[in-house]
């Protein structure tokens, strides 16, 4: 179809963006008449004929992300940490097709207890409904593209922050039915679901709260409680990447490997850290040789991570 | 991690590998983020670094004195409205507005520090543009300091619709996704935005002047 902008906005902008048919170039110049319009024009073209990268932006970049990190920025929590469901959601995106009916069937299960669970009054009837967005946005003012409704898929814990809280859907936030999951009420073997997953979530939060306030004793503690509590869940998975990381700057460097190692044989997300991790402990170990193996892994696996840049620094210069 | 591809490599040059993470790939980057993953984080902002980057320099010009400054505090600004993204709009509209938006602060605070200084010069020492031409450069040199000044004296809303609109060339359909506005009230804003410039350029000649000339 022929885009064909009838606003003198929209023909402004498409003049910036592609060529013109000659209807349309009669109606900018018409409208070019006017001198705020024509102003406007010319100043646009101005900006676009601005645009080049400099030779900073790279190391700016950077900066930028280490900068926002070090103000001890954290996007606003949501009541369940889904950093879980998100590897699980990267994953996903690397594997073949095969796993998602497992993986749907699995957070269905996990939405459903912890629905349930946390708002079990306000599920007084015999169904919950959860809808499928909930995993992004507890209120969502526009419901998400397909792409992320199919990529985040089965809803996560905020199913329980939307239920506990009051119902604020304008026509905006109406989810259409037919993007509406119902649950049934859950099992008893449901409610245990439930029950072990908000352990180890709330385990792994507190775990991930001590580190980012530096207290480093009490985030090892519920880590490690975490490991032996719920050895087998996606948060335990996790903690094993960032308790290497803090026993690594603590100087612990074999039992560091250890963990890493133990990541690594699971095979989930955050692979790209634990391969990370796992050179710096190598090197930290003395063992060269097979720091030298885990950088050239990590550089051919994950070419286009930001840790690849470490591993051919490392390779290439020896930093 | 989500893998981003990158169309360089990050060791062949200095220049800022150019990102193309999908959409989804965003998208799958700002729910870790949100949920506190901060491998997640720090590529989300590199990944959408360049259209902020980009986005500041419109806005404030490349010599500008606060420029990193501006670009440092929209990383922090980005990381904190995160929560607040739906996915109405683009991962990379989402956060180039919030640049803009401290672009345009950090302007108006300069300017309010220091009216009498040589701003509007030093903010527009700007010679690394695509025109070859040494009097194309400079005419729209000056084309760009007049829209900004402009800009500087807007109400805030005007000016960030005529921001959006004209410094980076968004459509009305996307400027309402991303500041969550409805169309009707973007155009009415732009223009409000227009007659404001309309009249500037009746009231002061020379900065008709200064918008005019070929492009």
């Amino acid at each position: 179809m022929t885009q064909k902008p009838a606003l003198p906005e929209d023909i402004l902008i498409a003049a910036r963006r592609r060529r013109l048919s000659v209807e349309e170039t009669e109606r900018l110049n018409e409208l070019e008449r006017d001198p705020a319009e024509a102003a406007l024009t010319r100043a646009g073209r101005a900006f676009d004929a601005q645009d080049v990268e400099s030779d900073g932006d790279a190391a700016l970049a950077l900066r930028m992300a280490e900068h926002a990190l070090a103000a001890g920025v954290r996007a606003a929590p949501k009541l369940r940490d889904v950093t879980a469901r998100s590897a699980d959601l990267r994953a996903e995106s690397r594997a073949s097709g095969a796993h998602e009916w497992r993986s749907r069937s699995r957070g269905l299960l996990v939405a459903t207890a912890v629905a349930v669970a946390a708002a079990a009054a306000a599920a007084a009837g015999g169904y919950v409904v959860v809808t499928r967005n909930a995993a992004l946005n507890p209120t969502p003012t526009v419901a998400p593209t397909s792409a992320v409704r199919n990529a985040v898929g089965s809803p996560g814990g905020n199913a329980a922050a939307r239920a506990a809280e009051p119902q604020q859907q304008s026509a905006a936030t109406h989810v259409p039915p037919a993007e509406q999951l119902k649950v049934p009420a859950p099992s008893a073997s449901a409610r245990a679901v439930a029950e072990d997953t908000l352990s180890a979530e709330l385990l792994f939060s507190r775990g991930n709260g001590d580190r980012r306030a530096g207290r480093m004793a009490e985030a090892a503690s519920h880590y490690e409680q975490l490991l032996r509590g719920f050895p087998d869940s996606s948060e335990a998975q996790m903690a094993r990447v960032s308790l290497g990381n803090l026993l690594l700057d603590q100087g612990r460097a074999a039992r560091a490997l250890a963990l890493f190692d133990a990541h690594l044989a699971r095979g989930s997300g955050l692979a790209e850290e634990a391969l990370y991790g796992k050179a710096r402990a190598l090197r930290a170990l003395g063992k060269l040789a097979q720091e030298r193996e885990v950088w050239q892994t990590l550089a051919a696996k994950y070419p286009d991570s930001i840790f690849a840049r470490s591993a051919r620094e490392r390779l290439e210069h020896g930093r | 991690m989500v893998a981003l591809r990158t169309e360089q490599s990050l060791t062949a040059a200095p220049k800022l590998p150019s990102y193309t993470a999908s959409d989804t790939e965003l998208a799958l980057l700002v729910v870790a983020a949100t949920a506190g993953e901060e491998s997640a984080m720090r590529q989300l902002i590199v990944a959408v670094a360049p259209v902020m980057i980009g986005a500041t320099r419109r806005v404030m010009g490349n010599g500008h004195p606060d420029l990193e400054d501006a670009v440092q505090e929209s990383s922090v600004g980005f990381l904190r409205a995160l929560a607040g993204y739906r996915s109405g709009c683009s991962v990379k509209h989402f956060a180039s507005r919030i640049a803009t938006l401290t672009a345009l602060t950090a302007r108006r605070n300069r300017r309010n520090r220091d009216r009498f200084t040589a701003h509007d010069s030093l903010d527009e020492t700007d010679t690394r543009s695509a025109e070859p031409d040494a009097v194309g450069l400079m005419v729209q040199e000056r084309q760009r300091r007049a829209l900004r000044r402009i800009l500087d004296e807007l109400p805030e809303p005007q000016a960030e619709a005529l921001t959006l609109y004209a410094v980076l060339g968004w459509t009305v359909e996307e400027i309402a996704a991303a500041s969550n506005a409805p169309e009707n009230t973007v155009r009415s804003r732009l223009r409000l935005a227009k007659d404001a410039l309309r009249k500037r350029i009746t009231r002061d000649p020379r900065l008709g002047a200064e918008l005019g000339g070929p492009t």
